[in-house]
Formats: C-alpha cells, sequence, structure tokens
C-alpha cells in the first residue's frame, strides 16, 4: 500500500491565546489515499475553509494550532520553516483559491504570474489544457478576464509546477451554471489525465457530486460523515447531513411544503402586465463606466410579461439575463425605454420612483438580495419596520411573527443578527406596507442551504395564508422550481419561455430552459 | 472573522482605551483653562518689570521672565485661549460647511456637484498659510476675519469625506428599501445618511480642528496671526528665539503647552475609522 | 499612453492660465496694493495718486491682468516697488536656493521613508511597527516651529554640531550656504518622512490583507518576490500622490522653517512680501508655487498611470 497523499491526525486549530473549547476545527482526523477526489461540503463556519488551508501548513489570521498534526504529499508542513514550506507550495501540493475576490494581482499580465513560479516557457499549454485560448489570454489583466476565466488562470497556475495534490475552495461559487459547468467538466479531465489527489470544498452539495467519489461533511468545526458520495447522497447516515440534503433544492422535488398544498394555483386575474417591454441602460449606470465611452446595453429586450393575482411568479436567468432590471423596473428603480407596464386598473408604473406617490409605493414592494446590506446598521429592527407606516407595537410583533421571528428582536440591530434572521426582516419590512405585490431578488442566493430551506419555507407559509402575489426571481432553477406556480426564463434581456412550473421544468419548449434544467439535473 | 481576531483586536482597544483616558484629561484640562484662566490667581500676563528681565525660575516668577519683564507661567497660561478659541469656532464653521456641501454634492449629483467639487478642489490645492497670510496682512488680523478664513480653508476636506461617505451610504440596500417606501432626501440625509457617517465625520472634524489650531499658531509665529502684547503660544516663541541662549524657558514653555495639546487631540482621534474613506 | 500624456498636459497648462488670472483678480480685490504699503502712514490721496501713475496702478484691472499676462509671455514678471527691483532678480537665486533645501530634504526623507513604510506595513499590528507609526504621528503633528525650534536648541545650543541662523545672503556661493542648509533640511525632511512613510505603511498593510498577496505566497511565490513583485507596485499609487504634493511643498511651502533659521529661500521671501504688501513680488511667487504643484500633480498621475494597468484602461475611476 502507498503512502496516504494526505494524513491528517487529532487537528485542533482554535483563536491564538484561546482553549479547545473555543476551536474552529476540532480533532479532525483525515486520511486521503493518492489519486483520490475528495469533496468537503459544509454551510458558513462549518470550517470547511480552514481545514483546507491547514492542508498547506496555514493557519489563518489569528489562529494557531492546539493539537494533532497534518502530513500533505509526505510533508509536516506545520513544522517546517517558512521559507521550506512556501517551496513545497505549487510543487508538492497546491491551493486554488476563489476567484470571486479578486486572487489575481491586479497590475500583472497573466503572463507575469507564470513567471513568478517559474513557468513562464509553459504558459500557453498550461493555458491551453484548462480550456483557455493561451495565445490570446497570456498578455491580458485580471480586470480583463471573466470570473470564468479567471478561475481557470488561477487552476493553471496551480497545475503549473505538477503538484501531486490540487486543493480548491469553492472553484464554481458566484459563477453561472453555464460557466460553473464547463469548470467542473475541465477539473474533472485535468484529475484523470494528471492522476492528482484532488480535494474541493464547496458550500454546495450538487458541485461535491459531480467532482468527487468520497464525500466529508463539516458541521461547526467537525468531521460529522465521511463516506462515498453514493452513499452519502442516498443513505446519509448522521442527521446534520440528512437535513442537508433534504434542504438542498433540487429538480423534480418539489418543496416539501409546496408539495402537501393539494390546490395548486388558483388562476387569478392579471395584476401587472408589461408589453414590449424595453428598458437601455448606459454602461456608466450599470457601473461600468469607461472614459470617453458610453457604450448602451439593452437589458431589457420586448419582453411581454403579465403577473397574476396570487400566483408566484419564478424568474429566472444567468447574470446579465435583465432579470433583476425587470424587478427594478416594476418598483421604479430604473427607467424604461420602450413599452408599456401597467397594474391591473391602469395605474402606469413607467414613472420613477421619485415621481411616485407613497400609496403606489407601497403596492409593489421589494426585497433585495443581500440582507446585510438592506438594513440601515444604526437603526433597531422596531425603527427599521416601523419607518413610513403607523404601526404600533402589537402589529410589529404580528409582522415579526408572520416572518417567524419574536419580539426579542425588536431592539436588535443588524449587527446582532444572523444571515436568515436579517433576510426576515428585510421581507417583513416589505409586508410592513401590505402591497399587492411581493418583488423577491435573489433573497435566497446569500444564505446557506439549510437556511434557504428555512426562508422558502416561510415565504410559502405567508402565501398560503395571505395570498400575496410574489414575483421571485433567482439565478438558481432548483430554487424557483421549487416554489414558482409559474417560470419566466430570460436571457439575455429576452423573455424565452413562460409557463407552468411543471411544464417549463417536465418539458422545456425553449433550447436554453432544456440545457438550464438539464444542468440543473445534474 | 470576528472571533479569529478577537485576541488581537482586544489588546488594541485596550491600549486605544488607555491613551484615550490621557489624552481625554488633558484635552479637558487645556479646554477648563482657556476658559477659567481670568479667575485663576495669576501675575499680568502684559505687565512689563523692566527690572526682572530674563530670569530664570524664582518663587516670584515661577517660570521666570521674559525680555520685557513679563512672567512667564501667566503669559503661557493664557497663550492658550486666542487658539483654542479660533480653532474652535472654524472647526465648528468648518464642519457645519462640508456636511452641507458634501451631502448636497452626493445627493444632487450631476453639474451641482461637478461644480462644487471643482471649487473644493480648488480650495484643497491652495496653500493655506500663504492664502492666511495674505487675508491676515491686506484685510487684517481681526479674530472673526481668520476664523472665517480658517472656516473656508478647511471645510473641503470634511467636504470631500462627507460626499464620499454619502455616496456609499447612498449606494447601499437600505436606502433604496427607504426610497421604496417613499423617503423624501431630507429625511433619507438625516434618517438613513448621518447615522451612519457620524462617526467618520466627527473623527475628521477633530483632525482639521488640529490642523487649523497648527495654521493659527504658525500665522502667529510669523507675526501675522495674534497681535503683541496679548499672549500667544506662537508669538511667545517666536519672540523667545532671540534670547535663546540667555533663558531658553520661555521658548520651551509654551511649545511644551502647544505640543501636549496637539497631540492629545490626535491620540483622541481613532485614526482607523477614516481608512475606509480614503 | 503619449496621447494621454499630451492631453493631460494641455489640461495642465490651461489649469494654470486659469488659476493665474483667479489670483491676480483675487489679490487685485484685496484691499491696498504696492503705493499704500510704500507709503504707509505718509499716504495722502495726491502722494497715492502719483504714486500709481507711476507703476501703471491706475489702469482698469482687465487691461493690467492683460499687461501682465503679456508681461509673462515676454518673461516679465513685474516689478517690485518696496524693493525697487525686477521681481525675476529677486527671484532667480532664492530659486537656487530653495532647490539645494528641498533636494537634500529630500534625499534625506522620501528614500528612507519608502523603506520604512513598507518595512512596517507588512508588520503591522508588531511592536516596532506600531512604536514607528506613533513617532511619526507627533513628528507630523506637531507644528513646523516647535520641530524646527527643538531640533534648533538641540543641534545649535545644547550640543553645537551645527550653525543655528544663517547669516550668508540670498546670492552667495552655493558652497557657502551648504553649513546652513542643515537645520532646515533635517526639519523638514522629519516632517515629509512622517507623512510618506504613514502613507506607504497604511497602503502597503492594506495590499497585503488583499486576496492576491495570499493567493501568491499559496502559489509558494518566495516572499521577496511577492513584495518586490505583487505588493509593492500595488501598494505604490497612494504614495506617489503623498511624493508629489510634499515635494511641491518643499519647494514653495516652507515658509515657517525659513523664518525660523533665517534661510534666504522662496518661503521667506513669500512671507516678506506679503507682510510688505509687494503684490508683483507675492503674485510671481504665487505662481512658481502654482505651477509647480500642477507639475508634481502631473507626473504623479503619470507614474500611476504607468503602475496601474486598471487606471490605463480608464476602469474603476467614473
Amino acid at each position: 500500500m502507498t503512502a496516504p497523499a494526505i494524513e491528517v491526525h487529532g487537528l485542533t486549530i482554535a483563536p491564538r491565546g484561546t482553549g479547545a473549547s473555543s476551536a474552529v476545527l476540532r480533532d479532525i482526523h483525515l486520511e486521503v489515499a493518492p489519486g483520490t477526489r475528495l469533496g468537503v461540503v459544509g454551510e458558513s463556519g462549518s470550517g470547511k475553509s480552514t481545514l483546507l488551508r491547514a492542508l498547506v501548513g496555514a493557519c489563518g489570521r489569528g489562529l494557531c494550532v492546539v493539537a494533532g498534526s497534518a502530513r500533505t504529499a509526505g510533508h509536516d508542513l506545520f513544522a517546517m520553516a517558512e521559507a521550506e514550506r512556501r517551496a513545497l507550495l505549487g510543487t508538492a501540493v497546491a491551493l486554488v483559491p476563489q476567484s470571486i475576490g479578486l486572487s489575481l494581482t491586479p497590475h500583472l499580465t497573466v503572463e507575469a504570474h507564470f513567471r513568478d513560479v517559474g513557468a513562464v516557457d509553459r504558459v500557453v499549454p498550461l493555458l491551453d489544457e484548462v480550456g483557455l485560448r493561451g495565445e490570446a489570454m497570456r498578455g491580458r489583466y485580471p480586470h480583463e478576464l471573466s470570473g470564468g476565466e479567471q478561475q481557470r488562470v488561477l487552476l493553471a497556475l496551480g497545475l503549473a509546477r505538477d503538484p501531486a495534490v490540487l486543493l480548491l475552495d469553492e472553484p464554481t461559487s458566484a459563477l453561472d451554471v453555464g460557466v460553473a459547468d464547463g469548470i467542473l467538466r475541465m477539473l474533472d479531465d485535468t484529475q484523470r489525465r494528471r492522476g492528482l489527489t484532488l480535494v474541493v470544498v464547496s458550500h454546495d452539495l450538487g458541485v461535491i457530486e459531480r467532482v468527487a467519489t468520497r464525500v466529508v461533511v463539516m458541521r461547526g468545526g467537525e468531521i460529522v460523515e465521511d463516506a462515498p458520495v453514493e452513499q452519502v447522497t442516498s443513505a446519509p447516515a448522521h442527521p446534520y447531513t440528512q437535513a442537508l440534503l433534504a434542504a438542498a433544492p433540487s429538480l423534480g422535488r418539489r418543496h416539501r411544503r409546496r408539495a402537501a398544498v393539494p390546490t395548486p394555483v388558483e388562476r387569478g386575474d392579471v395584476l401587472v402586465r408589461a408589453e414590449g417591454l424595453t428598458v437601455v441602460r448606459s454602461s456608466a449606470e450599470a457601473g461600468r463606466a469607461r472614459r470617453g465611452q458610453w457604450r448602451s446595453t439593452t437589458a431589457l429586450d420586448q419582453v411581454s410579461i403579465d403577473v397574476r393575482r396570487g400566483e408566484i411568479l419564478g424568474v429566472i436567468g444567468e447574470s446579465g439575463s435583465g432579470k433583476s432590471t425587470l424587478l427594478k423596473t416594476m418598483c421604479g428603480m430604473l427607467a424604461s425605454t420602450a413599452g408599456t407596464l401597467r397594474l391591473a386598473d391602469g395605474t402606469d408604473l413607467t414613472t420613477p420612483l421619485r415621481r411616485r406617490p407613497v400609496h403606489l409605493l407601497r403596492r409593489l414592494q421589494m426585497v433585495l438580495q443581500n440582507p446585510d446590506d438592506s438594513l440601515n446598521p444604526a437603526h433597531s429592527v422596531r425603527r427599521i419596520l416601523q419607518a413610513g407606516t403607523t404601526l404600533d407595537e402589537a402589529a410589529t410583533i404580528d409582522l415579526l411573527e408572520t416572518v417567524e421571528l419574536g419580539a426579542t428582536m425588536l431592539d436588535r440591530r443588524p449587527a446582532q443578527l444572523s444571515g436568515g434572521e436579517k433576510q426576515r426582516v428585510a421581507i417583513a419590512r416589505a409586508l410592513a406596507r401590505e402591497p399587492e405585490v411581493l418583488l423577491l431578488d435573489e433573497v435566497t442566493s446569500a444564505l446557506d442551504v439549510t437556511v434557504q430551506a428555512a426562508v422558502l419555507d416561510t415565504l410559502l407559509d405567508l402565501h398560503e395564508r395571505t395570498g400575496t402575489t410574489m414575483v421571485f426571481v433567482s439565478h438558481d432553477l432548483a430554487v424557483v422550481g421549487s416554489i414558482a406556480d409559474r417560470i419566466a426564463v430570460l436571457r439575455n434581456g429576452r423573455l424565452v419561455e413562460l409557463g407552468d412550473a411543471d411544464t417549463v421544468l417536465a418539458s422545456p419548449a425553449d433550447e436554453y430552459t432544456a440545457s438550464l434544467v438539464a444542468l440543473a439535473r445534474r | 472573522m470576528t472571533a479569529v481576531n478577537a485576541a488581537p483586536a482586544a489588546t488594541v482597544v485596550a491600549w486605544r482605551r488607555r491613551w484615550l483616558s490621557v489624552g481625554a484629561v488633558v484635552v479637558a484640562a487645556h479646554l477648563l483653562l482657556a476658559v477659567f484662566v481670568p479667575l485663576l490667581p495669576l501675575q499680568s500676563p502684559t505687565a512689563q518689570d523692566a527690572t526682572a528681565v530674563l530670569q530664570g525660575m524664582s518663587r516670584a516668577h515661577w517660570l521666570g521672565t521674559d525680555d520685557l519683564g513679563r512672567d512667564v507661567l501667566s503669559r503661557t497660561l493664557w497663550g492658550g485661549r486666542p487658539s483654542i478659541g479660533i480653532a474652535f469656532g472654524a472647526a465648528l464653521l468648518a464642519a457645519l460647511l462640508g456636511v452641507l456641501i458634501g451631502t448636497a454634492a452626493a445627493l444632487a449629483g450631476g453639474w451641482l456637484d461637478d461644480v462644487l467639487m471643482r471649487v473644493n478642489d480648488v480650495l484643497l490645492a491652495l496653500p493655506s498659510l500663504l492664502v492666511l497670510m495674505l487675508v491676515a496682512s491686506f484685510i487684517g488680523r481681526q479674530p472673526v476675519v481668520l476664523m472665517v478664513t480658517l472656516a473656508v480653508m478647511y471645510a473641503p476636506p470634511i467636504a470631500r469625506l462627507v460626499r464620499g461617505a454619502t455616496l456609499g451610504v447612498l449606494g447601499r440596500d437600505f436606502v433604496v428599501a427607504a426610497r421604496l417606501r417613499g423617503a423624501r432626501s431630507a429625511e433619507i440625509v438625516t434618517r438613513e445618511v448621518l447615522p451612519n457617517i457620524r462617526g467618520v465625520v466627527i473623527t475628521e472634524v477633530a483632525m482639521q480642528f488640529s490642523w487649523i489650531l497648527l495654521a493659527f499658531s504658525s500665522l502667529s509665529f510669523l507675526g501675522l496671526g495674534t497681535a503683541p502684547p496679548t499672549p500667544e503660544w506662537g508669538l511667545m516663541v517666536a519672540g523667545a528665539r532671540t534670547y535663546i541662549t540667555v533663558n531658553a524657558l520661555p521658548l520651551v514653555a509654551p511649545m511644551v503647552m502647544l505640543a501636549s495639546l496637539v497631540l492629545a487631540v490626535n491620540s483622541l482621534i481613532d485614526r482607523s475609522a477614516l481608512e475606509d474613506h480614503p | 499612453m503619449t496621447g494621454y500624456v499630451l492631453r493631460r498636459a494641455a489640461l495642465s497648462i490651461g489649469v494654470f492660465v486659469a488659476m493665474a488670472v483667479l489670483t491676480y483678480l483675487g489679490i487685485a480685490a484685496l484691499p491696498g496694493d504696492a503705493c499704500t504699503a510704500l507709503l504707509g502712514k505718509f499716504a495722502t490721496a495726491g502722494k497715492l495718486a502719483q504714486c500709481r501713475a507711476e507703476h501703471g496702478l491706475d489702469a482698469p484691472v482687465l487691461q493690467r491682468l492683460g499687461d501682465w499676462m503679456l508681461g509673462l509671455l515676454r518673461g516679465d514678471l513685474g516689478y517690485s516697488v518696496k524693493r525697487s527691483a525686477p521681481v525675476s532678480e529677486l527671484i532667480a537665486p532664492r530659486i537656487r536656493n530653495a532647490l539645494l533645501l528641498a533636494g537634500v530634504a529630500s534625499l534625506l526623507a522620501f528614500p528612507a521613508a519608502i523603506a520604512v513604510g513598507l518595512a512596517t506595513g507588512r508588520r503591522e499590528q508588531s511592536k516596532v511597527s506600531r512604536a514607528v507609526d506613533s513617532t511619526a504621528l507627533v513628528a507630523m503633528t506637531l507644528p513646523e516651529f516647535v520641530t524646527a525650534s527643538v531640533l534648533w536648541l538641540v543641534l545649535s545650543v545644547w550640543l553645537p554640531i551645527l550653525p543655528a541662523v544663517t547669516v550668508v545672503s540670498s546670492d552667495d556661493s552655493l558652497l557657502d550656504l551648504l553649513p546652513n542648509v542643515w537645520l532646515p533640511a533635517i526639519t523638514l525632511a522629519v516632517l515629509v518622512f512622517a507623512h510618506v512613510m504613514r502613507s506607504m505603511r497604511a497602503s502597503v498593510s492594506a495590499t497585503s490583507r488583499r486576496p492576491f498577496a495570499d493567493a501568491a505566497r499559496l502559489r509558494g511565490v518566495p516572499e521577496r518576490a511577492v513584495v518586490r513583485r505583487h505588493i509593492l507596485p500595488a501598494s505604490l499609487p497612494p504614495t506617489v500622490n503623498v511624493v508629489a504634493v510634499t515635494a511641491a511643498w518643499l519647494l514653495t511651502g516652507t515658509f515657517v522653517v525659513e523664518v525660523v533659521f533665517n534661510y534666504p529661500g522662496l518661503g521667506r521671501l513669500a512671507v516678506d512680501a506679503i507682510a510688505d504688501r509687494d503684490t508683483d513680488l507675492i503674485l510671481a511667487l504665487t505662481l512658481l508655487g502654482l505651477g509647480v504643484f500642477i507639475v508634481a500633480s502631473f507626473l504623479a498621475d503619470t507614474v500611476i498611470r504607468l503602475l496601474d494597468p486598471r487606471v490605463r484602461a480608464g476602469v474603476g475611476r467614473a
């Protein structure tokens, strides 16, 4: 038997100066044979990224090893002098960091990054290997690359010095499904060709299923389950793994609450109608101003869609599809260029936000994507909910209860709330104005899967009780599919498909929808 | 990450708190002294005594006398009043101007923002001491004139910071949420923006206060600020330089006072609060 | 790049001309002129009118502005009524002296400040790093005349190492001036060092926390290369701006330090000219300061453009 590629024994990592009680990683045991494809899955705070860093002998700011040891590719990296350890990084073991946080140096070209690791003469073949056109890419700067291209360059850098062990941190998060799919395929090929030992960390069990043969499930700094991937997905042993699986949205499995509701949808009359709606945005508005260059993009192109009373309309699309633009135009944050947008009673909805009377504003309320950003950190929950309303204390508490929070929240500030609680408060704030339509923009995208499932539950409960009309926008077809009555598919600003959720998911009429469904089913 | 950084952050807080208390006591002492010095049993700061010039420390004159036989202790304790008073008034006025201009520019955007910020840039580029000297020489050195000039010269950095911080807040989703409930601009400024930028604005104003203090005492040092015989630290240092080899006390005493005030004010400033708003 | 340089240069010249006009009008709008200052309390209406006629101060302000601008184009900076000499003759030796002072102070301060800022910025939390930072903060916040007086007291009165007050006249040879440059240069260097070092330290520590520095380390890039190729170039832009502004200040803004040490540079000339309300001289000195500032920021912007491809592409700066 050959020596294991990774050998971790009783590893415990804690903040410097504290005991094992506040450990970030607790008594980790892990043995990985060469050539294994290991997936590490867990929610935020599970310690999965800390574990990945420990495999290259790094602790993270303010942390230190309290007990145990870790050997990677036969080296005890924690025991080494810094220069010696650095020399093994990239040669024995390589860690590819997340690309979302700008992991490439902004003032260096792609080629210059390879010079650092002594692989400048192999730039082109390495870039070709990760599926980029090497000749064209070598002279570019990071800001000229897309997110997927940056991730591929980072991977090529990791492979540059032929490491035996390759570690990847969230290789596909923040990428569109199509792009993510390409990266996962390429990763699969590379691992086979090179016979690498691969460790992939992700919050998304779906990603792990695609690349790994063995899964480690982490929670609160501990490994709760370690088993072959088929076993984990078909017969999870640990309750947490079961919960994680149950929470993970997946096509073909309607949300459990949803499935329990006997009457499907009561087909209501039209509440909001858009006809030929077109929105052209200048690049400056879109946040990508280039001096002297005023380019405009058509964010919505002749979209005709109606929202029916009492339904949950799901809107799906990749980044740049125009799905957020649609919501923002409805509530007046963006101006439309052509077409009409009206409420059922004929009220024009193309008036900009600042000129809308308050009673019209109330009729459409929006909940925004990032709960960390959508609540004023200077205000208490009470003040956030009561702003601009006549709610008294009792009504405020009632409101909190509709989103499954309690009176204890009233005096807290956003910093004292968890991500899921923040998003519930944001939903309650929108409900406080008793809107006819609730516009939900990627409201669960920033949340962990189990929290996401709970928030979706709350929304469905709310819908059952009050029948509030909702427009639910997401990039995740599985999430949309689990909650929506009808689904609209947007691509490059155009509406490519609109129909009953079951029909769209079961037999998509459009080719693009079919590809999304296929990707989501993997 | 907060939990991870807990240990070093705690020591930073403790370290800062210690200085905060020392600094706070010194600043408070200076302010009290500036207000209540007329009540202290001191000799007249302007009375001359030709029979006792340039004396060292003695029972009659604890810190000796200057070249005109004036009591150095009394002059030193009185010497902070003009600078502290003018700097305080100028800093408050500059804060008012800066917040008004900064929020207006951020909220209005468009041409108004452009005009306000170009004027701001011009004022920032002017060397403030040069402008102060010109004003003092051509218009006069009355306290009101100097205070207003200082306020105008030191408002631009506050305005720029307020504009940047306001834009930062205006771009956040909770402001969008406020607009969606129909909040008007004035309400957005007072309710959503100001509570979130209060900290950085106070820090910036405190910093400008210390720069204004420096500028005014430098102006006095150059002979264009406070007019003699009024005791003022900068003026005293300028006068004491000529006989430094005979008696250094009249030079050292006002310098210690001025330095202790400026350093104490700076120790109170939490500069890390400004790092996010360059 | 050439296109950028030409456009930026044209803009700088435009700004300079606009500021020159504003300065002229601003100073003309101030009460009092060279004649009231020259005659002082002996001024009578008749004498003032005679003096103004003699020096062409009775013409309308726009005509005087035009004449003055035409003079500038011919290299005529005006005439000092108070000092009875052409302004250019008064300024020329002072420029030389200012260059000497600024040059010595720059050599003492800039390289050391950047090196120390880089070293301390990388270990922001260490005791030494924080002590250096606090000391620099003290040096930065003390009034110049206090720092100058302390150095003077210590280095020339208590330990007489350096000569105290300059007694040479402004047009003596550089060799005669050299011994007198040290005290003012050291004083200025302390201030400039503090500003540049703190800027560099803050910038380096911010860059070191950015993910790309971490990613380079994870790729096994040796620490020296991480610092030299990744952290340093990304940290320089803000510091380049500070260096440019302080260098311009060293040349033309050192009023207080020159007065303390009686150094015959541009700053002391400006203080004297302002006290005398010598308008032509004040104008020339102000324009000189403005010109230096504009050239410095032009150079700084060009260097930053070379350092950062994103600025070159015009991304991220709306």
